[in-house]
């Protein structure tokens, strides 16, 4: 059987696994570097070890935050130009109007709106104008700017103009990185255009990070394909990673939740991901993450990508305990827990140690917290779990009891009676669920089409999108006989006189 | 009277959501145009229905069409005063009041921009106090006031008159066949009223309740209190049960989505 790796790049720790079919062969953690090559490395170099030749691996999966961070943390973003295609729509709130200031500082001020785009129907709201993208070309070449990112109105139901001007571009400008707003997301204009800007802003990132994960992968002989996980928890190649990084930005948590569905076998549940500073609680639907139905705030910019639906709160193993026991978080010692915590010898009073000395967790030395006050203990373990019970209020849509999954390296934090949940389980290597949910990513293949009905009946247009879908994931990789539908939705084309409906089907595959 | 600032808009956003019910499409893009014409250093009056002369000209306006167009379809800004400045023509006289139709959802928010760009003052009341999906259910048309002459106007600035319409379940059914063929979505004037007429039919009192609802969740989300209770309390309301939504389905009839 084949092996596998799955890598996490996260902000603080890059995890790995090395896999042969459903099982953990070995797995290691080091810190992340800042150019991502020496910790993928150094985490590959132990997966391998003396056993393992660089030629058995089959493919390495690798699932980042790099992206996600860089935007958070306003750096690596290069000034972008954003252009809408729209008029005489649109005109009432210009591009990227309602970015946070120092967001808006990072990618400059170079918005334009020039004639074009469709209507709900495919018509033209206005032909697309020449001339107008001339003066965009002469103000790029000007001002030196080396991303555009362009969205018409309604470039989901008609991409022609974005796919006119981008053409146009290319031929004055071949160096010129540009995102196409039809690639990135689904209808609502704003969302979509935010979302296109940030792609097309971090394309240089992009291209150093991608280029990164190759030389790790180059320098121990390794010639597996190289995958990164998307949003969705399925896989894109490197190259297509390199040119839609912002289709990485909530994988971190889908790919957690997705290993440690692997992990149990659980179709339907709730997993708790609890880290040094924050816990994520999402649901699981037939082994993948429930969807959130709003638009998601990255970095304070609004998107509307497809992400999971999770309650995020500031609790983790590093979390500062005060008010003796009724408050811990949202601030956390982070990465230095290691020097800071009690039971590590440190003078910080942390989450852990209450568990700790609880006699619930047994890491570090419990003889460093036996002096805790024990009505502190009480009260931070309800504390701890008052917190972890109203998330999971949150993220259910039932009454019932659910089955509960616990990863991640602050889940030592909950004791076995927590509310709301029907059972607890603690899979082994749940400190690595992220990298597992990355080794056993699938792939998958998307038809997101307007179809007319004239002369043809829903079940046809609906069977014709679903084979589509089923090639693509084939031509994806996925072998043929593991393929299955996801994702089926229709949405109907409101206004629209004659029957025409918009079909997305989803197929997902393994790879071997 | 008061002026519309940049805070009293994001109440009014939060609370003409609340008001919608669920429907009227989110407040976010016309609060997003409204917070942009203040950015322009336009001022935004607000009057009471009693300010308002007997004898004075009123209009309501309003934008028609589907949330899902609106969200992908923004505006040009000013269609609901082309439409406005037909039916002037149209009928000889000069408007000088705007009225809301609908408080709920981003209707609440295009009288402003309306106001904005033209520098007429809103009146503090609206026609449903909440969202309807329909012209004749509005208290214009419950209390006598007719929905005709209606205008309504697209991107390109092109207007469709109705200068008579026998009743308004017609002119909703016209005037949306028009909008369809426009883009989907389109700005409207109607009806025009004398003072009197307005002070008779209209709910008063909506625009400054949205935002003093607004302001009461808005203050309970920054102290943690209980955003629920604020309502509740703003409205002097009670809470009769508290459950989680599990299944929401929006099927699409006759081309439009049902609230």
């Amino acid at each position: 059987m084949s092996l596998r790796i799955g890598i996490d790049v996260g902000g603080t720790n890059t995890d790995g696994v090395l896999m042969q079919g459903g099982e953990v062969i070995s797995w290691a953690k080091h810190g992340t570097t800042h150019d991502v090559t020496d910790g993928i490395q150094a985490v590959l170099r132990d997966l391998l070890g003396e056993s393992i030749a660089p030629g058995e691996i089959d493919s390495v999966m690798i699932g980042t935050t790099h992206f996600t961070n860089a935007v958070v943390q306003r750096r690596d973003l290069v000034p972008t130009a954003a252009l809408r295609i729209c008029l005489p729509a649109g005109e009432a709130i210009p591009p990227l109007y309602d970015w946070p200031e120092d967001m808006q500082a990072c990618v400059g001020n170079h918005r334009f709106m020039v004639h074009g785009g469709h209507e709900f129907d495919g018509r033209e709201i206005s032909a697309l104008d020449e001339p107008e993208l001339t003066q965009v070309a002469d103000y790029l070449i000007a001002n030196q700017i080396e991303s555009l990112a362009i969205t018409g109105v309604f470039a989901p139901v008609s991409p022609d103009h974005e796919e006119r001007a981008t053409s146009y571009f290319l031929e004055r400008l071949p160096e010129l990185n540009i995102t196409e707003s039809h690639q990135i997301g689904r209808l609502s204009l704003l969302e979509r255009e935010n979302a296109t800007a940030l792609n097309a802003s971090l394309a240089p990132l992009a291209k150093r990070t991608v280029a990164g994960f190759k030389r790790a992968l180059d320098v121990l002989g390794i010639s597996a394909s190289l995958y990164i996980t998307q949003n969705d928890g399925t896989l894109m190649s490197a190259e297509f990673a390199e040119r839609y990084p912002v289709l990485t930005f909530s994988s971190g948590p889908t790919n957690s939740m997705r290993g440690a569905a692997a992990l149990t076998g659980l179709q339907d549940g709730i997993v708790i991901d609890i880290g040094g500073t924050t816990t994520d609680v999402g649901m699981l639907v037939a082994g993948f993450p429930r969807e959130a139905s709003f638009a998601i705030d990255i970095g304070g910019v609004r998107t509307n990508f497809r992400m999971p639906d999770l309650v995020s709160i500031g609790l983790g193993g590093g979390s500062i305990v005060r008010d003796g026991g009724l408050r811990l978080g949202p601030d956390s010692v982070g990465y230095e827990i290691r020097e800071k915590a009690l039971v590590f010898g440190g003078d910080t009073l942390v989450a852990t140690d209450i568990a700790v000395a609880g006699g619930w967790a047994d890491v570090g030395d419990p003889s460093l917290v036996a002096s805790v006050d024990e009505a502190i203990v009480k009260r931070g373990r309800r504390t701890i779990h008052e917190m972890i019970s109203r998330c999971i209020d949150t993220i259910r849509t039932s009454s019932a009891a659910v089955p509960i999954v616990l990863v991640g390296g602050g889940s030592i934090l909950v004791h076995d009676e927590l509310a709301g949940a029907s059972d607890i389980h603690r899979p082994d290597h749940y400190l690595v669920a992220n990298a597992i949910g990355a080794a056993i990513a699938q792939v998958s293949g998307e038809v997101d089409q307007v179809f007319s009905l004239e002369g043809t009946t829903r079940q046809q247009v609906l069977l014709a999108a679903e084979n589509e879908a089923r090639a693509k994931a084939v031509l994806a990789g996925a072998r043929e006989d593991t393929i299955e539908v996801v994702e089926i939705e229709e949405i109907p084309l409101p206004y629209l006189p004659s029957s025409a409906i918009r079909i997305r089907v989803k197929t997902v595959g393994s790879l071997d | 009277m008061w002026t519309i600032g940049y805070d009293d808009l994001e109440s009014i956003a939060v609370g003409a959501g609340i008001l919608g019910t669920g429907g009227g499409g989110n407040p976010y893009i016309g609060k997003l145009m409204t917070r942009r014409c203040l950015d322009d250093g336009a001022r935004i009056q607000v009057v009471q229905p009693d300010d308002v002369p007997d004898e004075a000209t009123c209009a309501s306006v309003g934008g028609m069409g589907a949330p899902t167009v609106s969200i992908e379809k923004i505006q040009r800004g000013d269609e609901p005063l082309v439409a406005l400045r037909a039916l002037e023509q149209f009928t000889g006289k000069k408007v000088g009041y705007l009225v809301p139709w609908e408080i709920g959802g981003t209707n609440s928010m295009r009288p402003l921009v309306q106001a904005a760009k033209s520098g007429l003052p809103v009146v503090d009341a609206d026609a449903m106090g909440r969202a309807f999906p329909e012209l004749q259910m509005c208290t214009y048309s419950i209390y006598g006031v007719p929905g005709a002459p209606a205008a309504i106007s697209d991107v390109r600035g092109d207007v469709a008159l109705f200068p008579n319409i026998s009743t308004d379940q017609l002119l909703e059914r016209y005037a949306r066949a028009v909008t369809i063929e426009m883009g989907g979505s389109a700005g409207i004037a109607s009806p025009l009223m004398s003072g009197a007429d307005m002070k008779r039919t209209v709910i008063p009192g909506t625009l400054t309740f949205a935002r003093d609802l607004g302001a009461a969740v808005r203050q309970a989300r920054e102290t943690l209190a209980d955003p629920v209770q604020a309502v509740l309390d703003v409205c002097n309301g009670q809470s009769l049960f508290r459950g989680q939504d599990r299944l929401r389905r929006t099927p699409c009839r006759q081309g439009i989505l049902p609230r």
